[in-house]
């Protein structure tokens, strides 16, 4: 269906609009995700797809699906997104912020969509990196805040890094599969789980999945990232984003689960998160801070129920998303109104806000109460499920244990965070001078949370109605078969229900006890891997460069081309020594022509000459000889186009090397060392001497067919062209040139950046990336963009 | 720069002959020796001779053409040329033929690849040319 595509690229075509009139009113484009919300919402039950080949050679196809698990994030997207666009018109002061944050939000919006609905290995993994770059973008937005710069770098290195092990991971699929669809790699889930590459290639996606949704040992980039702006820490890195990672295990978990590793390293990383999150939210103050470390959490939640592929495990896998999705995207919205209306997150100074704020607390309250997992709401359907999943008998004996026990303790740990957030934001009484600034926010900014907290409060009252066909249908995709969910908020008194009841008690008992946890916490090691992240890339990785680079780049030009012609002489001389190839082509030897015979002693003399005189002038004379004799020699070869391009370059390169004479004293009066001169002589000879083998063998060797007959041959029927090369050139082989242009131009601006760089400028701080951006960019903008690199 | 009244007069008078043999390697190129890089060559050889009669100075002047921001318009052109292939046909860079006849001057050959190859003259040209009155440039400073 050509609607499907349409919605998807919707929003990122709506970014454009933002770059007319319109952006003086960017609540506007709010409009294009909420009728987006409509259509996906007359979509449920009705599955529809959409196939254009892209790429056909690699398998690369547009081809989207819109299945149950689909719809259910795209609802999430666009209907949480619609909410966030509305709240971001009124959360910046300036209107163009607003604009240029709505137009980032938007694209990141299709790609999302396109995640979801993507049913293409590698069009998932392009929507997924674009996730990430966007995210950079908006977690970067106030680029005057060194937080948000570090807090930027740091998601993007750690999300881009697993995105890259997860583009080896889906490739390694792929290549096992025999196929980048999906569809295709349905029916194949026996044989990818018995090949011998499983296990490679589902690390590698794990990596993938566990960096992007933010579990331990990789989650500390989510913490970072709350410097973005709340509009952003609300939808990407609680609602949309992080979910991408346990959206992708659930779309793949019919082909790659169901086998020790699956279940085991998604039960641990995800329990271990689960905790680790609640305990260390509990140790945070600012408000974004323990928001951001309880989504960590029930991350973890997210990826553990997962480790089984029971229905009730894919229930509250479906479940778990939507609830998480209402109340977390409620709290931080409140939290960035409290910011908003008080102009602090720190918890030790807010207080007694229901009264000043009593519409950001409603919203707040009915969010907090589902979070907490307390019935009727959404929440309490969602724990209670994450329990009944913990229970299920197929799992290996030792996980039944572990599993419950975690579930309760977790989620016991979620109802003290979710209790304290409320509390002593709203509730407690303030410090006597706190806050007398405070004031109610915005209608735009507190309709939202309440939106979500009467859909989290609905939900679960109609629940036969609204969400067994949507719950009903993701389940169906996430398992690939047909099952009859009907959901209940009470079964009788279950196994689960009393779980909940404990963990609900444990919670509270926790609360009161609150201070004395904090304390204790507070005392415990933080086991925060973030030591090793500036470790490596702060210290290591920065200190490994320079080391290498002062010793590999020295600035002496005469090292350059040792270090050069040496690993020339060395890899090409040991594959050569290796590979035992032959390297007399009696054919070759026959030919033999006088006139080339004599133009080649002529350049073995030149060569010689140019050695041993004395000034430069005379050794760039030989050298412009040289040049035209080599021509002459391709010319007597029947290569005409070669040796007149090889003349004029020989032209332009004694014109350069004239013009440089301004810059170099004319006789060579560095003394060399004995030392010096015999290392020179013993690469020189080396290097000619690989060279001569080189030609010799690939005289000798053929390997495989030689193309050259089929250009020959195609050159006129195809290319309409007498000129063989330069039909290569243009048409069989012009996307080389293309990029050849490039390489061309990015040598200019790097030529006249360096000469505009001179050694004195360096010491006041001039950088070679500067001088490149003047020649780039027109003056007015350079000038921008050199305030921004030195603030 | 050189004072040289004869290599000024040489240069000023090479400049046309130069530039109209570039483009005359241009356009035969697909047939015969020739084509848009060895064009953008002898064209920028133009340039050269009269930065080194003259100096990068009057020549910037003179011709009123920034070399740095005409090679990405080759850069464009070359693009283009690539684009057409993807909009009409099925591939980037799929080359696509025109072959329209006027009365008097004969069958024309337009074609993608031509276009290419004019963004490749270009881009070479302008990239010579930016290099060679740069570096030029750069000496002239030193000598004051």
């Amino acid at each position: 269906m050509v609607s499907l595509i349409v919605a998807v690229f919707a929003p990122a075509i709506a970014a454009l609009l933002l770059l007319t009139p319109l952006r003086k009113r960017p609540s506007w484009v709010a409009l294009v995700p909420g009728g987006l919300f409509l259509y996906f919402l007359a979509q449920i039950g009705i599955p529809s797809q959409f196939f254009v080949p892209w790429v056909p050679s690699l398998g690369v196809n547009l081809s989207f699906q819109l299945d149950g698990l689909a719809l259910l994030f795209t609802l999430i997207i666009t209907g949480i997104g619609t909410l966030v666009l509305l709240y971001t018109s009124a959360y910046f002061d300036e209107r163009e912020d607003a604009a240029r944050f709505s137009a980032y939000t938007l694209i990141f919006m299709t790609a999302m969509l396109g995640i979801v609905t993507s049913a293409n290995l590698i069009l998932i993994f392009v929507f997924w990196e674009i996730t990430s770059l966007t995210s950079y973008l908006l977690i970067g937005f106030n680029h005057d805040d060194e937080a948000a710069r570090s807090g930027a770098r740091r998601a993007l290195i750690v999300t881009g890094g697993g995105g890259l092990a997860l583009m080896a991971g889906l490739l390694l699929l792929g290549l096992i599969g025999g196929s980048f669809e999906m569809t295709e790699l349905l029916g194949q889930g026996e044989a990818i789980r018995g090949h011998s590459l499983y296990t490679p290639m589902l690390l590698l996606i794990l990596a993938g999945a566990f960096t992007k949704s933010a579990q331990y040992p990789f989650h500390f980039w989510l913490p970072g990232a709350m410097a973005a702006p709340t509009p952003a820490s609300t939808y990407l890195h609680s609602a949309t984003m992080v979910k991408a990672g346990v959206f992708l295990l659930a779309r793949l978990s019919g082909l790659l689960n169901d086998t020790p590793l699956w279940e085991g390293s998604l039960l641990i990383v995800g329990l271990v998160t689960f905790i680790y999150g609640g305990l260390v939210a509990l140790r945070q103050t600012d408000l974004k801070a323990i928001l951001a470390y309880s989504t960590v959490s029930w991350l973890g939640a997210l990826v553990a129920v997962q480790s089984s592929n029971s229905e009730y495990a894919a229930v509250a896998f479906a479940v778990g998303v939507l609830a998480h999705a209402l109340y977390k995207a409620a709290l931080f919205l409140t939290a960035g109104s409290v910011d908003h209306g008080v102009g602090t997150r720190d918890i030790r100074q807010l207080g007694g806000l229901f009264r000043v704020m009593p519409f950001t607390f409603a919203g707040a309250l009915i969010a907090v109460i589902s979070m907490a997992g307390i019935p009727p709401l959404l929440g309490f359907l969602s724990k209670e499920l994450l329990k009944a999943a913990s229970l299920y008998e197929g799992q290996p004996d030792a996980f039944l244990v572990i599993f419950p026990v975690a579930a309760v303790i977790g989620s016991a740990l979620t109802v003290t965070v979710a209790l304290r957030f409320l509390w002593d934001t709203f509730i407690r009484q303030p410090a006597a001078d706190a806050h007398h600034h405070a004031h109610e926010v915005s209608p735009l900014m507190w309709i939202g949370a309440l939106v979500l907290g009467v859909l989290t409060l609905l939900l679960p009252l109609t629940l036969s109605t609204s969400l067994d066909p949507l719950i009903g249908s993701a389940v169906d995709a996430i398992r690939h078969e047909h099952s009859e969910i009907h959901l209940h908020l009470f079964e009788g008194i279950t196994v689960p229900l009393i779980m909940s009841v404990i963990s609900i008690t444990l919670g509270i008992i926790l609360f009161f006890a609150r201070t004395r946890l904090i304390a204790f916490l507070l005392r415990l090691p933080e086991l925060n891997p973030t030591v090793v992240y500036q470790w490596l890339f702060y210290r290591a990785l920065p200190d490994g460069a320079a080391w290498m680079t002062t010793r590999l780049q020295n600035g002496r030009l005469h090292f350059y081309l040792l270090v050069v012609m040496g690993s020339v002489i060395f890899l090409t001389g040991a594959l050569l020594l290796l590979g035992q190839v032959n390297l007399i082509n009696e054919e070759s030897f026959m030919n033999f022509d006088p006139i080339a015979a004599v133009v080649c002693v002529l350049l073995i003399a030149g060569a010689i000459t140019g050695v041993v005189v004395p000034t430069r002038l005379s050794a760039i004379a030989i050298l412009g000889i040289e040049g035209a004799l080599l021509s002459l020699l391709f010319a007597l070869f029947g290569a005409p186009d070669l040796a007149f391009t090889q003349l004029m370059i020989e032209a332009v390169t004694l014109v350069l090397f004239v013009l440089a004479f301004h810059f170099l004293p004319n006789t060579f009066d560095t003394k060399l060392s004995r030392v010096t001169a015999g290392i020179d002589i013993l690469f020189a000879a080396a290097a000619g001497l690989t060279v001569t083998i080189l030609i010799l063998a690939a005289n000798a060797n053929t390997i495989g067919e030689s193309i050259s007959g089929w250009y020959l041959e195609n050159a006129e029927s195809v290319g309409h062209g007498h000129n063989v090369v330069n039909v290569i050139l243009v048409d069989f082989r012009g996307l080389d040139t293309q990029g050849e242009i490039v390489v061309l131009i990015i040598a200019a601006i790097g030529v006249t950046a360096l000469l505009r760089l001179r050694p004195s400028d360096q010491a006041r701080g001039k950088h070679l990336t500067l001088e490149v951006e003047k020649v780039i960019l027109p003056p007015v903008e350079a000038d921008v963009s050199i305030k921004v690199e030195e603030s | 720069m050189t004072q040289s009244i004869f290599f000024r007069f040489l240069a000023r008078l090479m400049m046309p002959v130069l530039i109209l043999f570039s483009l005359f390697l241009l356009l035969r190129g697909h047939n015969a020796p020739g084509g848009g890089f060895v064009g953008g060559l002898v064209g920028a050889g133009s340039i050269v001779m009269m930065t080194l009669a003259y100096g990068a100075d009057e020549v910037r002047q003179r011709l009123r053409i920034d070399f740095r921001r005409a090679m990405f318009y080759g850069l464009g052109t070359a693009l283009i040329a690539g684009l057409i292939g993807l909009v009409v046909g099925a591939a980037f860079q799929e080359a696509y033929w025109w072959t329209p006849f006027f009365r008097g001057i004969g069958r024309l050959e337009i074609s993608t690849p031509l276009l290419f190859d004019i963004g490749v003259y270009i881009v070479v040209f302008s990239v010579t040319s930016a290099i060679v009155m740069d570096m030029a440039e750069e000496g002239e400073r030193e000598d004051h």
